[in-house]
């Protein structure tokens, strides 16, 4: 059955018919924000990441409706005004933490959500962090110095050692 | 090899070119940077790339594609050469092992863009760790496989994945176009070897067979009499 | 698009019990990260699915005047783990549910949902019999109370009915005061991991913090359910943490009380051998956390930390 419901996609409210059959990646994509990447459709590989309400989640085993009256971020929403790219996604090309490229968008969603807490993590706790993504070409061991790079960054801005 | 003798002879077709079109000019006083024609010896900027394109295309006196093609017979190619080292801890009772400590030495050659090559082993220590530890894909005596998905075929997570460590010989190799070497697969390859002979050193178990999962560790383990 | 007949958004738990009752073929659907896979790989395709995603009187923690927790069905496993009364009262919970999938899943699945499920694997399910844990279901008839302990009854099945919701689970104070655990996952990996095998142990020890006062031992894919080994608690409960039979007398008779089976996963040799080694490590690092001396007993197992 079609639906109308409202999300406030990167920061603009959107009003959008959806079937409630349908999942968030779905929609997303049919929507034009194709950074979110449709990989295995079971929640394991981490490549449709995207943030709701500020925690990231799979958003091919989350259904749009569920989504009603949130707020949805995806990679397209971290564009500067002037069109750019935001310190993660910087730090992401200058540690060359990037090869095929297909999980990246899904990761710069959760380094999105773990610099948010703007807390200071060490690297063991990073690799908790982003275990929920699955990565083939890189070992994660420049993704891994991307993030130390950003956190550390980020701690020294508005660190807080509250948890 | 190809793509480098490709290119050269492209680069001459396009200084031909350029100095029908640039009167007086020969093709030895010409070079090519930054996509325009420059005159070698001043570094002036004499005609810009996509002029020299689009008249060699539409030119109603003289309409050329430029295009170069080559084979190169390679037989001469040297091997490039690595190895990994790795330090393992085996948790006995339940078959665990945890990569402690490994590090892949490479000689490519002299490396174009070092901080590629460098994610380029990585990934392929990655690939070893997986191929030597947890993946594998099972089938029913039908053919049937069991775990054809990414939650049953065990790619490893950032948590099962150690520091990765890659240091590179830089040895000139001459028959490389620019003095470089191979390093697509090499990375992968030395990983889990490396890993069944450290397992080997700790507790005095050959393992002959990929993956060396828990299951068929305790059962050589209980074999032996060591559990 | 999901291969569902229809989809239904309930705005409360008696809208949900309504349309539960009105479709047979429905199903409860919560954070959806079992429901949604299942329908993908076909196994529920065609299944009309209600859903108590965004019902927030079925989200939070609380504590009952006389101590019990109440954890709320569809309180997601990150919160469960980062509340505040978790963590002061039962950190176990909270480290077990933290090693449910990857970040991203424990943000929506929920406890309700790994509990229902009926699955061995179930990351909580072990830990919640060893705190003899209480479901609360509500259905057309009204409410009704079952111990975690009695609610399973084969693989995939519980006693919650199809027009029942589970609302709430409750922790009495005399399981988790001065009684302290750990949950051990076994798994192939690390993360994304379904268990191979998980092992609960809970011990209270007597005020000379020398003698076992309650024990608690609970086994994930042991066998077609959760299950308690209560002989193997009843064998080690008064018995000194130093007594040298301690650790082989809880990990065997533990062994008497399992059922797990052979399949591609993992062998039924291979998860015994799991069963005995956990159940020792579990009793020691459980000891440890409620102030035993465990080094002080020459038989107990070498944790991997140590």
């Amino acid at each position: 059955m079609l639906r109308v419901i409202t999300m406030k996609i990167n920061g603009k409210e959107v009003e959008v018919a959806i079937d409630e059959r349908e999942s968030l990646l779905d929609t997303l994509r049919k929507l034009g924000f194709t950074s979110v990447k449709k990989g295995c459709e079971v929640g394991e590989c981490g490549a449709c990441t995207v943030l709701v309400n500020g925690e990231a989640i799979d958003s091919c085993i989350y259904m749009t409706i569920w989504a009603d009256g949130k707020e949805v971020l995806t990679v397209e929403g971290l564009k500067g005004l002037d069109g750019e790219l935001s310190p993660i996604q910087k730090a992401f090309i200058e540690e060359s933490a990037v090869q095929c490229g297909f999980c990246t968008p899904g990761l710069i969603m959760s380094a999105v959500e773990i610099v948010g807490t703007g807390k200071k993590y060490n690297r063991e706790e990073l690799k908790k962090l982003i275990s929920g993504h699955l990565c083939r070409c890189t070992g994660y061991e420049n993704i891994l110095n991307a993030m130390e790079r950003i956190v550390e960054e980020t701690y020294k801005v508005v660190g807080s050692e509250e948890s | 090899m190809a793509v480098k003798k490709c290119a050269e002879q492209l680069k001459d077709k396009i200084l031909s070119y350029a100095s029908e079109m640039l009167d007086g000019k020969s093709k030895e006083e010409l070079d090519i940077e930054n996509n325009f024609v420059i005159e070698k010896d001043t570094k002036k900027p004499l005609l810009d790339m996509e002029t020299l394109a689009t008249t060699a295309f539409y030119s109603l006196e003289h309409s050329k594609h430029i295009t170069a093609e080559v084979t190169n017979q390679c037989k001469d190619n040297s091997f490039s050469s690595g190895c990994c080292f790795v330090e393992v801890e085996v948790d006995m009772p339940l078959g665990l092992v945890t990569v402690k400590n490994i590090l892949n030495v490479h000689d490519s050659g002299i490396l174009i863009n070092p901080k590629l090559a460098t994610a380029q082993v990585h990934g392929g220590m990655s690939m070893g760790l997986g191929y030597g530890l947890s993946e594998e894909l099972l089938y029913s005596e039908n053919g049937k496989p069991y775990n054809g998905n990414l939650l049953d075929y065990k790619i490893p997570t950032a948590m099962d994945t150690p520091d990765l460590n890659v240091r590179f010989i830089q040895l000139e190799d001459p028959t490389g176009p620019y003095g470089n070497k191979s390093l697509g697969e090499p990375p992968t390859i030395p990983v889990a070897p490396a890993i069944r002979n450290a397992i080997l050193h700790a507790t005095g178990v050959a393992m002959n067979e990929n993956p060396m999962t828990a299951q068929k560790l305790i059962e050589a383990f209980k074999r032996e009499h060591l559990i | 698009m999901f291969d569902i007949q229809s989809f239904y958004e309930a705005k409360t738990v008696d809208d949900a019990i309504m349309a539960l009752n009105a479709y047979p073929n429905s199903e409860v659907i919560s954070g959806g990260t079992d429901v949604l896979i299942r329908v993908r790989e076909g196994r529920d395709a065609g299944k009309s699915l209600v859903s108590i995603h965004n019902i927030e009187t079925l989200k939070g923690v609380e504590m009952e005047e006389d101590g019990t927790i109440v954890i709320k069905s569809a309180t997601s496993f990150s919160h469960i783990t980062n509340h505040p009364m978790i963590k002061r009262y039962l950190p176990m919970l909270g480290e077990a549910v933290d090693q449910v999938g990857g970040p991203q899943i424990r943000n929506t699945a929920t406890l309700g949902g790994n509990i229902c499920n009926g699955a061995t694997s179930a990351d909580s399910a072990s830990t919640m019999c060893t705190l003899n844990a209480i479901v609360v279901l509500k259905g057309p008839e009204g409410i009704r109370e079952v111990p975690v302990t009695q609610f399973y009854t084969g693989p995939g099945k519980t006693v919650r009915k199809q027009n029942e919701i589970c609302i709430a689970f409750k922790i009495p104070k005399e399981e988790y005061e001065n009684v302290y655990g750990v949950y051990l996952k076994y798994g192939k990996r690390k993360s994304m991991e379904i268990a191979t095998l998980g092992c609960a142990v809970r011990i209270q020890l007597e005020e000379d913090k020398e003698t076992i006062k309650k024990a608690r031992l609970g086994y994930g894919v042991a066998a077609p359910t959760p299950i308690r080994c209560y002989q193997a608690e009843k064998e080690i409960e008064g018995k000194k943490i130093s007594d040298p039979a301690l650790y082989d007398v809880f990990a065997k008779s533990a062994l008497l009380e399992v059922n797990p089976r052979s399949s591609w996963r993992a062998s039924k040799e291979f998860r015994l051998q799991l069963i005995e080694e956990l159940a020792r490590r579990g009793l020691k690092k459980a000891i440890l956390l409620a102030g035993g001396d465990a080094n002080g007993n020459p038989f107990a197992p070498m944790l991997p930390e140590e």
